[in-house]
């Protein structure tokens, strides 16, 4: 994670302790209510254990964006890291489907898969 | 700063000799040039010789303007007495003596650089803090041309003659990271609108819209981005200049030799029907027209420079090429945000090539081969190469950030070296499947497809 990152969750949300920002990369969030008086507040929500925390980070849209884009910055590794799983997952389903339909046209040769490279297939012995 | 009307004497006294110029070729005769474009010297040794009664010999050398032949003879600098070409005058402020002459050319004294000289003249700079972006381009007509309609321009020459240090001098004069939905949109008051009887903002017998006097702008002033015209006002077609192709050539040259980025520099490509819309606006014959639609479309980024030479030059068809270009953006500065422009556009690249040239072959392969299983297997090999290609810039730039980091933190690990190791064990299965595909075929002998 950029240093810049950490410093801005830092002064802005007072964020400093390892767990939390771990906790934030994993399904921190910033939010935008409404108060009763129109104004726009923003927070910094995140679970620590089980249990909410919560960072008043005010009104300026300015640090909300900011601190959006920190959070973003933070997630980013564990966003990835589930795409990238997402995409290993789909690339093994595909891989065993066309070896499902490779099989058949290989015993047909005398081979076989072994794993996934090929070896002939091992003849009985003749009596 | 304070030495840069240096010349600003002679430069008045050159600017004597030469006419304003009266109007633009069609169909921008209806644009009023501004008071500060003047056409080429049409007599230039007379010209050189009043000069020469006014100011020593050196002094017209050191400012540009007049070159010493090999044989001794003086002579006026080329670059004045151009017919083509035209002459606009730099001022640091509105009624100072000239500091710069811009020629299409050269920027006269030589020594100043086109792009830098252009970002201090006061016209360009007040028009860059309103609109926050300055157009470059390579004619000098076309500079004339955005200057009179009020519009922040640089005469984007003399690239190659720049140092790594004037190279990087003009990387910190733009803004870092333009983003291509940039809101930032300051819409100018145009009195002409209001209405129909009053001048518009350049009317022929006025100055265009004078920038308020202002000194040198405070520190804070955000930069401004700079923008490759990436079609051409001048000749109102779609297609930029190669000129300004062969810059952006140049530029992204030095991004990947010399890590500049010029994340400050982006190009202008308005869209289809933007051009038509202008021709149609400019046979009003009015510039208020003309000047707000490119003040909303032509005045922002749209594009990266990498636009201008994949749409030119010879197009990117190498994989491991548009592979490397991709890397090279993941590990510039802008490598920290995925979404920044330079990323987006290298990977949209990269797509691309994966596509027209690994998957759409595989994908042919497959529906013309006459066994269904063997097409079948071709369309599951094709979804595998897609799956692959699009996770390996991904990975195999967390691999060098994890070789380049002596410290691996906790919020790194799940896509660090165990992540790498499943890539490589499924590319080589891809490989084996690969194989078996081409041993089959062989075995099968040739076949016709359907």
């Amino acid at each position: 994670v950029a240093a810049n990152v950490l410093e801005i969750l830092a002064a802005t949300a007072g964020v400093v302790d390892r767990d939390d920002l771990t906790a934030i990369s994993a399904r921190g969030f910033v939010s935008a209510e409404k108060r009763p008086s129109g104004l726009l507040t923003y927070k910094l929500r995140w679970r620590r254990n089980g249990r909410q925390c919560v960072r008043y980070l005010g009104s300026d849209p300015t640090i909300g964006a900011r601190v959006k884009a920190a959070v973003a910055a933070l997630r980013q590794p564990m966003q990835t890291a589930r795409e990238l799983n997402t995409d290993f997952a789909a690339t093994r389903r595909a891989l065993r489907e066309v070896k499902a339909i490779l099989s058949p046209l290989l015993a047909a040769n005398g081979l076989a898969f072994h794993s996934y490279t090929v070896r002939r297939k091992a003849t009985p012995p003749v009596d | 700063m304070s030495k840069l009307p240096r010349y600003g004497t002679i430069f008045q006294a050159v600017l004597q000799y030469a006419a304003p110029m009266t109007a633009f070729a069609a169909p921008w005769g209806f644009v009023p040039p501004s008071v500060d474009c003047y056409t080429h010297i049409a007599d230039p040794a007379a010209a050189l010789r009043q000069l020469l009664t006014q100011y020593d010999a050196a002094s017209l050398e050191r400012a540009g303007v007049m070159t010493r032949e090999p044989d001794g003879q003086c002579r006026l600098a080329p670059a004045l007495c151009d017919p083509s070409g035209l002459i606009v005058p730099l001022r640091v402020r509105i009624g100072s003596d000239p500091f710069a002459l811009l020629t299409q050319v050269d920027c006269l004294p030589t020594r100043q650089n086109p792009i830098r000289a252009g970002a201090l003249d006061c016209f360009t700079r007040s028009l860059a803090r309103e609109h926050r972006h300055i157009v470059a381009t390579t004619s000098i007509r076309e500079y004339a041309l955005y200057r009179s309609l009020g519009l922040p321009v640089i005469l984007c020459i003399g690239l190659r003659s720049l140092s790594e240090s004037g190279l990087r001098a003009i990387d910190s004069m733009f803004q870092k990271d333009w983003s291509p939905e940039e809101p930032e949109y300051i819409p100018m008051a145009t009195p002409a609108r209001k209405s129909p009887t009053t001048a518009p903002p350049t009317s022929p017998l006025t100055s265009p819209p004078s920038p308020a006097p202002a000194p040198a702008p405070p520190p804070s002033d955000p930069r401004p981005i700079l923008l490759l015209a990436g079609w051409s006002l001048l000749d109102l077609d779609a297609n930029p200049d190669p000129a300004i192709r062969e810059a952006a050539a140049y530029l992204l040259q030095v991004k990947r030799h010399l890590k500049i980025q010029f994340a400050g520099i982006a190009v202008a490509e308005p869209g289809e029907g933007f051009v038509d819309n202008l021709k149609f606006r400019a046979n009003f014959g009015s510039v208020g027209p003309v000047r707000e639609t490119l003040i909303k479309h032509a005045l922002r980024p749209q594009r990266c420079m990498e636009y201008l030479c994949g749409a030119t030059g010879p197009k990117i068809n190498d994989h491991p090429a548009v592979l490397a270009n991709l890397l090279d953006a993941y590990a510039s500065g802008s490598g920290n945000d995925p979404y920044s422009p330079t990323v987006q556009e290298a990977l949209k690249q990269y797509e691309e090539v994966t596509r027209t040239t690994l998957i759409e072959p595989l994908l042919r392969k497959g529906l013309s081969d006459d066994d269904p299983a063997i097409g079948a297997a071709y369309a599951h090999v094709a979804t595998i190469t897609t799956l692959l290609h699009n996770m390996a810039p991904t990975v195999i730039d967390q691999q060098r950030r994890r070789l380049n980091s002596a410290r691996l933190r906790d919020d790194e690990a799940p896509i660090s070296e165990p992540c790498y190791r499943q890539f490589k064990g499924l590319t080589g299965q891809a490989t084996e499947i690969l194989a078996v595909l081409a041993r089959l075929e062989l075995k099968r002998g040739p076949r016709r497809g359907r």
